[in-house]
C-alpha cells in the first residue's frame, strides 16, 4: 500500500480508516495474530480503539494518514468496510471504485490499476533484480 | 449387508470427508468464527454514489472530524480495515 501512496503522491491522496477489530482475543482470535503478537480485545471505549489504531501505526510504520471510527461503527456501516475494503473517491465526490471485502476481496493492486488509468504518465515502477532474473 | 449398513457407511464416510476437508481448509475454530462473526456486507454504496460525508476522530486525541465535506482537490482512496 505504501510503495502504490508513493508512487502516486502528488496525485491522489490516501486515507485509512480505522474500524472494529475483525479478530479480536474476545471474538475470532486468529492464530497467525497469536504467533505475531497482535491480540486486543474488542474496544468497548472509544479510548481503547485509539489506543489499538496508536500500537498499529507505530509497529507497523503505517505512514497513511487514519482516522478512527466512531463506537457506533457509523462508518464502517455507511461503507461495509469491515473487515478490510477500498474506495476511490473522484473529484466529483462519487464514488469510482468499490472493492469487494477482504481478505480475499481486498486487492490493492485494482487501485492501482485504476491509478495508472487515471494518471497514465506515472512511470511504472522499475522492476526488481529478482524479477529480471526470472 | 444390509441397506441400512450402506447408509451408515456412507454417511459416516461424507461427514468423515467434510471434516478432513475442513479442518485441513479453513480449520474448526475459523469455521466456528465464520459462522458466529463473520459480519461482511455488500453494503448499499455504488459506483458513481455521491461518497457519504463522515464523522471520525483524530487518532492523536479523538477529536472528531469529518472527510468528504466536499468534493476533493485529488481522487482519495479510502482503506478500511484494522489491526488484527
Amino acid at each position: 500500500m505504501h510503495a502504490i501512496q508513493q508512487r502516486f503522491a502528488g496525485k491522489a491522496d490516501f486515507l485509512s480508516i480505522y474500524i472494529r477489530e475483525a479478530h479480536p482475543t474476545d471474538e475470532w482470535q486468529m492464530d497467525s495474530n497469536v504467533k505475531e503478537g497482535v491480540c486486543y480485545p474488542q474496544p468497548t471505549k472509544l479510548e481503547e480503539r485509539l489506543a489499538i489504531a496508536r500500537d498499529f501505526v507505530a509497529r507497523e510504520k503505517w505512514q497513511i494518514p487514519l482516522l478512527v471510527d466512531d463506537m457506533e461503527n457509523k462508518v464502517d456501516f455507511v461503507y461495509a468496510g469491515w473487515p478490510e475494503r477500498m474506495y476511490v473517491v473522484e473529484t466529483d465526490g462519487r464514488i469510482a471504485y468499490k472493492g469487494e471485502t477482504g481478505p480475499f476481496g481486498f486487492h490493492p493492486e485494482e487501485v492501482e490499476g485504476w491509478l495508472e488509468k487515471k494518471f497514465p504518465d506515472v512511470p511504472k515502477p522499475q522492476a526488481s533484480k529478482e524479477s529480471l532474473e526470472r | 449387508m444390509s441397506k441400512r449398513v450402506w447408509i451408515l457407511g456412507s454417511v459416516a464416510v461424507v461427514l468423515t470427508a467434510a471434516a478432513v476437508f475442513v479442518q485441513t481448509q479453513i480449520g474448526f475454530s475459523n469455521l466456528i468464527g465464520i459462522l458466529r462473526y463473520d459480519t461482511r456486507r455488500e453494503g448499499d454504496l455504488k459506483v458513481g454514489d455521491p461518497a457519504p460525508s463522515v464523522l471520525l476522530h483524530e487518532i492523536e486525541n479523538g477529536a472528531p472530524t469529518r472527510i468528504l465535506e466536499r468534493p476533493p482537490d485529488r481522487p482519495v482512496i479510502l482503506v478500511f480495515g484494522s489491526f488484527t
